[in-house]
C-alpha cells in the first residue's frame, strides 16, 4: 500500500482537531445556554415570587385595612351586636360593597356562622364545609387564600370590637383571570392559582393550563404559598421556549461563527499545507528529473516553502551540477580513449550514426581504417612510452589532416578510425592519398626517425552500407583484406564481407577440425641424388572441410595463424608426422620427414621441449627429423627465432630455409643461422628448363649455398630436363611432381616400397590426379600485428 | 384613681367586718404561667344577697380611657359616666347585660345609668376605638377585685366562686371555681386562661 502523503497525514491531523474544537465549543456553549436558560428562568421565577409574595401581602395589608375600617363602622357593629340576621346580611351587603369586597361573612367569636354574602342558603353539610375551610382563619389580621366553590379568594380575617371582639368577619377578594392577568404584567410571569394538595388549577393566564399535560417540559415552574397556611399555591411559570428564542439567535450565531471559523481554517489550512507540500513536491519533482538525467534546469530557489526547504533546493541544485559535472567526465571517459584523446570505438558509432542522421542529402562519408604497422614491435622493442607517444604523434597528424567536422577515433591498439565527409572536393582517393603522403614522413622522437607504414581499409556511406554496423565492418573487413594481401590500401569490395565471414566461419570450424580428425597429412617425398635414394618426405597438412570440401593449406594456415590456433596446428603435424614417419621407419624405410614450422613457432621457445619429448616418445632419430621454417617467419624477431633454432640445433635436428628467394634475406645472413639446407622456391625450378634468367639464379644459389656449407634442395621439379639440370649443378636434393605428388600416409609408404631410382631420365607422367594441386607451402604470408 | 382606690377600699373595708366574723379566704388569681392578674373579679356564689349601694358608681373617663379599666359592681347599682377630657366620648355598650349608649357628651351626662341584669358589660367609645373598659355587674354583694399581686380576700362562706377576667378567653362569661371549705393559711389559687394577644 502506498504511504499517506505529509500533505494528506498534516490534513487530517489538523482539521480534526479543528473540528474537535469546534464541536467541544459548540457543546460547551449549548450546555451554557442549556445552564443558563434554566437558570435564567429559574432566577426569574424566583424575583418573580419575591414580587408576587410582596404584591399580594400589599394587597392583603391592603385589603385588611379597608376591612378593618368596615369592621371599625359603628353601623356595622351595631348591625352585628343586634344579631338580626337579615339585618346583618344586608349590611354585609351593604358595607361589603364599598370596599369592592367579594365575599363577606360573619362568624361568631367561637368561630361559628352568622352570615355570608356568599351563599345566603348556606345550611347542612355546605355550611359545614365551609366552615371546615375556614377553621383555620381564627385570627385577626390573618390572610389566607382559599378556593370556595370553583373561585379562588383572598382571605383577610378581621375581629367585631364592641369595642371587645363580637364577631369575626371574614372579607373575601376574588382572584380572577384579570388579577393574575394583573400580576402577570407585573411579574412578567404566567401565574396560575392552584388548590389543595393535587394543585388543582383554578385560575391561570397560561392557555389551557394543565400541569399534568406536556406543557409542562416547555415550561419552568415555581410553586409559592398563597397567604398562612393556605392550601393554595400559586405557579409562577416561565415559557423556556421564550427563553430559549433568546438564546437561539446567539446560539445560531456561535454556530455560524463556528463554521465560518472551521471554514476559514480550512482554507488557510490548506493554503498552508499547499505552501508546505508545494516546495517539496517540486524538490521531489526536480530529484525526478536529476535522477533521470535531465540537468537542464535549476530547482526555484524561492524562500515561500521555508528556510529549510530553500537550503534543500540549494543543496538539490548544487547536487544537480556535481552529478552533472560527474557524469560529463564519466561520458568524456566512456567516448574517449584516455591515452589519445581521441573518440573511442561506442562513441565512434555514436558519431556515425549522428552523421548519417545529419547527411539527409546523402553526402558520402568515408570510413577509413588506419593501420599503423610496426607500432606494437616498435612498442616491445624499444619499450612502451615510445609506443604510445608514436600514436598520439600519429593521433595528432589525423586531427591535423582531417578537422572536424571528420571524426577520428581509436578502434584498436594500433588502429585508427576516421570518418570523413565526402564533400568540399574530399573523395576516396583524396583521403587515402593525403594518408599515405602523410605517413611517408617519418616521426622524429627521441632523436631518432621512425617510419610507420600504413594500410588503410575504406568503406563508404552510402555506397557499402546504410547504418553503422556494416560501414564499420566492412571498412574493416577492407582493411583485413588490405593486410592479408599485403596491400597498403583497399575499398571495400561488394563480396568482401562473405569472404569474410567465410573465414570466421572457417575459424570456427578449424578448431573443430584439429581434434575431429579432419585434417590429414600428405607426404611429398625429396631425394637424394647422390645416394639415389628418398632422403624424406615433406609433411603437409590438408583439411577436408565436412561442408566445404578441400580447403587450401595456405588460406586455412593463415586463419590459424590470426585465430590463435597456430600451436596447437603445428603440434598436431608435428605429433602425426612423426608417428608416420616413425611407422614407415618400422616397416623398413629409412626416409626421415620434414616439417613446417610457422613464424610463431619461432617466437615461442617451448616447442623444441615438445620436440623433444615426441621423439623420446616414439623414439625417432633426432638426425631424421627435418624442421622447415620460411625466411620470412624469422624477420618478425630474428634474434628470438635465432635462439629457438639453435635449440633445435643443440638436439641434433636438422633445419631448413624454405622458400628460399621469395624473401629479402641474403645469403650471408644466412650463413649466421644454425641452418643445414635450402631450398629453393619452386617458382625458380618449375619453369627452369625454359628460363635461362632462372638458370643463372638456380646455378649461382647452389654454388653459394654450397660455398657456405649448406646443401641445396630444389622445390617444384616438375620434368626430366630440370632434373638433369639441377644434377649437373650439383644440387643436393629434389622434390617435384616429376618424383611424386604429395600422398597420404599409407599411399606414400606403398609408392616408398615399389620406388626404384631412375638410371636415366624419364619423362615423368603427370601426378595430378584426384585434383591434388602442386603443394604449396603454408605460412608464406605473414600479418605482423 | 385615686377614687376608684378609695372605692376599693370602701368595698374593702365593708368586707373586712364580715371577715372578721367568720374567718375570711384569700384567693391567688394568676395566668397559666404562675404571673399574678390584676382586674380579676372573684364573686362568692350564692352570697346572701343585700340592697345595692344607692350612690352612683364612677367610671371616669381621663385621657381617653376609662378609669376605672374593670369596675366591678353590684346588681342593681347605677353608674355615672363622667367626662373628665376635654373632648367629646360617646360611650356605648352592645353587651347582652346592658345596652345603651351615651352620645356625643362633655362633663356628667344628665343621668347615671342603672345596670340591673348580672354580667359583663363592655363599653367603648364610638370615636376613640382604643378606649375599652368592663363593667362587672354581679349577682351577690360578696365580690372583690384583685390587686396587682393577684390576691383577693373575700369572707368565708361558700365553697364556690365565678372568677372573670377581661383577658380571659371567653370574655363574656365568668367561670365558676369550687374549693374545699378547709381552713388554710395559703391563698386559694385560681388560674385564668388568658386570650392571646394579638
Amino acid at each position: 500500500m502506498k504511504p499517506a502523503s505529509l500533505y494528506s497525514k498534516l490534513f487530517v491531523l489538523i482539521l480534526g482537531l479543528l473540528l474537535a474544537s469546534s464541536v467541544a465549543t459548540l457543546a460547551a456553549v449549548i450546555t451554557a445556554t442549556d445552564a443558563n436558560i434554566k437558570q435564567q428562568a429559574r432566577t426569574r421565577l424566583e424575583v418573580g415570587a419575591s414580587v408576587l409574595q410582596t404584591l399580594l401581602a400589599n394587597r392583603a395589608q391592603q385589603l385588611l385595612e379597608s376591612a378593618r375600617v368596615l369592621t371599625a363602622d359603628f353601623g356595622f357593629k351595631r348591625a352585628v351586636a343586634l344579631k338580626d340576621v337579615a339585618t346583618i346580611h344586608s349590611v354585609l351587603e351593604n358595607h361589603g360593597a364599598r370596599i369592592n369586597a367579594d365575599v363577606v361573612t360573619l362568624l361568631d367569636t367561637n368561630g361559628a356562622l352568622i352570615a355570608s354574602t356568599m351563599d345566603t342558603n348556606l345550611s347542612g353539610a355546605r355550611a359545614q364545609a365551609f366552615n371546615e375551610k375556614l377553621g383555620s382563619a381564627r385570627h385577626d389580621g390573618q390572610q389566607i387564600a382559599l378556593q370556595l366553590g370553583d373561585k379562588a379568594y383572598q382571605l383577610v380575617v378581621v375581629d367585631v370590637r364592641a369595642p371587645a371582639p363580637i364577631a369575626r368577619a371574614i372579607i373575601g377578594f376574588e382572584m380572577d383571570q384579570s388579577f393574575a392577568k394583573a400580576l402577570k404584567d407585573m411579574t412578567q410571569l404566567d401565574i396560575s392559582f392552584t388548590s389543595g394538595s393535587q394543585g388543582r388549577t383554578v385560575v391561570s393566564t397560561l392557555p389551557d393550563y394543565d400541569t399534568s399535560s406536556n406543557q409542562a417540559f416547555h415550561y419552568e415552574h415555581l410553586n409559592t404559598t398563597l397567604g398562612d397556611n393556605s392550601s393554595m399555591n400559586a405557579v409562577l411559570s416561565v415559557s423556556l421556549a421564550e427563553e430559549t428564542a433568546r438564546f437561539q439567535t446567539l446560539r445560531v450565531r456561535i454556530l455560524i461563527i463556528s463554521a465560518t471559523v472551521l471554514l476559514g481554517s480550512l482554507v488557510t489550512l490548506l493554503a498552508l499545507l499547499h505552501g508546505f507540500t508545494r516546495p517539496i513536491q517540486r524538490l521531489v519533482a526536480g530529484a525526478r528529473r536529476i535522477s533521470g538525467g535531465d540537468y537542464s534546469h535549476l530547482i526555484a530557489e524561492s524562500a515561500t516553502g521555508g528556510a529549510e526547504i530553500l537550503q534543500l533546493a540549494k543543496s538539490f541544485n548544487q547536487m544537480q551540477s556535481a552529478v552533472a559535472e560527474r557524469e560529463r567526465k564519466i561520458v568524456y571517459q566512456a567516448h574517449h580513449d584516455q591515452l589519445t584523446g581521441l573518440v573511442n570505438r561506442s562513441k565512434l558509432a555514436l558519431d556515425l550514426a549522428a552523421m548519417i542522421s545529419a547527411s539527409q542529402s546523402g553526402e558520402a562519408i568515408a570510413v577509413v581504417s588506419l593501420y599503423l604497422q610496426r607500432l606494437k614491435v616498435i612498442g616491445n622493442a624499444l619499450g612502451a612510452d615510445i609506443g604510445e607517444a608514436l600514436l598520439i604523434r600519429c593521433a595528432e597528424r589525423c586531427q591535423a589532416l582531417f578537422p572536424s567536422p571528420a571524426v577520428i577515433g581509436r578502434s584498436g591498439d594500433t588502429e585508427f578510425t576516421l570518418l570523413v565527409p565526402l564533400s568540399h572536393g574530399e573523395s576516396i582517393e583524396s583521403v587515402t592519398a593525403k594518408i599515405q603522403s602523410a605517413w611517408a614522413e617519418s616521426i622524429p622522437l627521441n632523436e631518432l626517425d621512425f617510419v610507420i607504414p600504413t594500410t588503410v581499409g575504406v568503406a563508404t556511406y552510402p555506397e557499402h552500407g546504410a547504418t553503422i554496423e556494416p560501414l564499420l565492418r566492412r571498412s574493416a573487413i577492407a582493411l583485413n583484406q588490405a593486410v592479408d594481401k599485403g596491400q597498403n590500401k583497399r575499398i571495400y569490395q561488394h563480396g568482401d564481407d562473405q569472404q569474410h565471414a567465410k573465414k570466421i566461419r572457417l575459424i570456427n570450424d578449424l578448431k573443430n577440425a584439429v581434434q575431429q580428425e579432419q585434417l590429414t597429412l600428405h607426404y611429398q617425398p625429396k631425394i637424394r641424388l647422390d645416394e639415389q635414394r628418398v632422403s624424406e618426405a615433406e609433411a603437409l597438412v590438408r583439411w577436408r572441410h565436412p561442408q566445404l570440401g578441400f580447403i587450401p593449406p595456405d588460406q586455412f594456415i593463415s586463419l590459424a595463424e590470426q585465430s590463435g590456433l597456430m600451436p596447437a596446428l603445428s603440434r598436431w603435424v608435428l605429433r602425426r608426422g612423426i608417428a608416420d614417419a616413425s611407422a614407415w621407419q618400422a616397416g623398413g624405410h629409412d626416409a626421415g620427414v620434414a616439417i613446417n614450422l610457422s613464424a610463431y613457432d619461432l617466437m615461442h621457445d617451448d616447442l623444441p621441449a615438445y620436440v623433444s619429448e615426441l621423439l623420446a616418445e616414439y623414439n625417432y632419430p633426432h638426425d631424421k627429423l627435418i624442421l622447415e621454417v620460411t625466411e620470412s617467419a624469422m624477420l618478425e624477431d630474428p634474434d628470438k627465432a635465432i635462439q629457438v633454432l639453435n635449440r633445435f640445433h643443440e638436439q641434433n635436428i636438422s633445419l631448413a630455409i624454405d622458400d628460399y628467394g621469395t624473401g629479402y634475406s641474403s645469403l650471408g645472413q644466412l650463413k649466421q643461422l644454425p641452418v643445414d639446407e635450402l631450398k629453393i622456391d619452386m617458382c625458380f625450378i618449375r619453369k627452369l628448363a625454359g628460363s635461362t634468367n632462372d638458370q643463372i639464379i638456380v646455378q649461382s644459389t647452389i654454388q653459394m649455398a654450397h660455398n657456405i656449407g649448406l646443401k641445396v634442395v630444389a622445390e617444384g621439379v616438375e620434368d626430366a630436363d630440370s632434373w638433369r639440370l639441377l644434377e649437373q649443378w650439383g644440387c643436393d636434393k629434389l622434390q617435384g611432381f616429376y618424383i611424386s605428388k604429395p600422398a597420404g600416409a599409407d599411399e606414400f609408404v606403398a609408392w616408398l616400397s615399389r620406388y626404384q631410382f631412375p638410371t636415366r631420365m624419364i619423362p615423368g607422367e603427370s601426378a595430378n590426379e584426384d585434383g591434388i594441386e602442386p603443394a604449396s607451402l603454408p605460412g608464406r604470408k605473414q600479418r605482423t600485428g | 384613681m385615686r377614687r376608684s382606690q378609695f372605692v376599693q377600699y370602701f368595698i374593702a373595708g365593708l368586707a373586712l367586718p364580715l371577715s372578721g366574723l367568720v374567718f375570711g379566704v384569700e384567693f391567688l388569681v394568676t395566668d397559666e404561667s404562675g404571673a399574678p392578674l390584676e382586674n380579676a373579679v372573684v364573686e362568692l356564689v350564692a352570697a346572701p344577697r343585700s340592697q345595692p349601694d344607692t350612690t352612683p358608681a364612677v367610671m371616669d373617663q381621663v385621657n381617653r380611657q376609662f378609669v376605672p379599666h374593670v369596675l366591678a359592681i353590684q346588681q342593681g347599682r347605677q353608674v355615672e359616666f363622667p367626662n373628665s377630657d376635654n373632648v367629646r366620648h360617646h360611650v356605648y355598650s352592645f353587651s347582652p347585660a346592658k345596652t345603651f349608649e351615651i352620645k356625643m357628651y362633655k362633663g356628667i351626662p344628665g343621668a347615671p345609668t342603672s345596670f340591673d341584669v348580672p354580667g359583663v358589660v363592655a363599653l367603648g367609645c364610638n370615636i376613640h376605638d382604643r378606649m375599652i373598659g368592663y363593667i362587672y355587674v354581679a349577682e351577690s354583694a360578696q365580690f372583690a377585685l384583685s390587686g396587682s399581686d393577684g390576691r383577693v380576700s373575700l369572707p368565708a362562706g361558700n365553697h364556690e366562686v365565678r372568677v372573670w377576667h377581661p383577658a380571659q378567653q371567653s370574655p363574656q362569661r365568668a367561670q365558676t371555681v369550687s374549693f374545699s371549705g378547709e381552713q388554710s393559711a395559703a391563698p386559694i389559687a385560681i388560674t385564668v386562661n388568658i386570650r392571646p394577644q394579638p
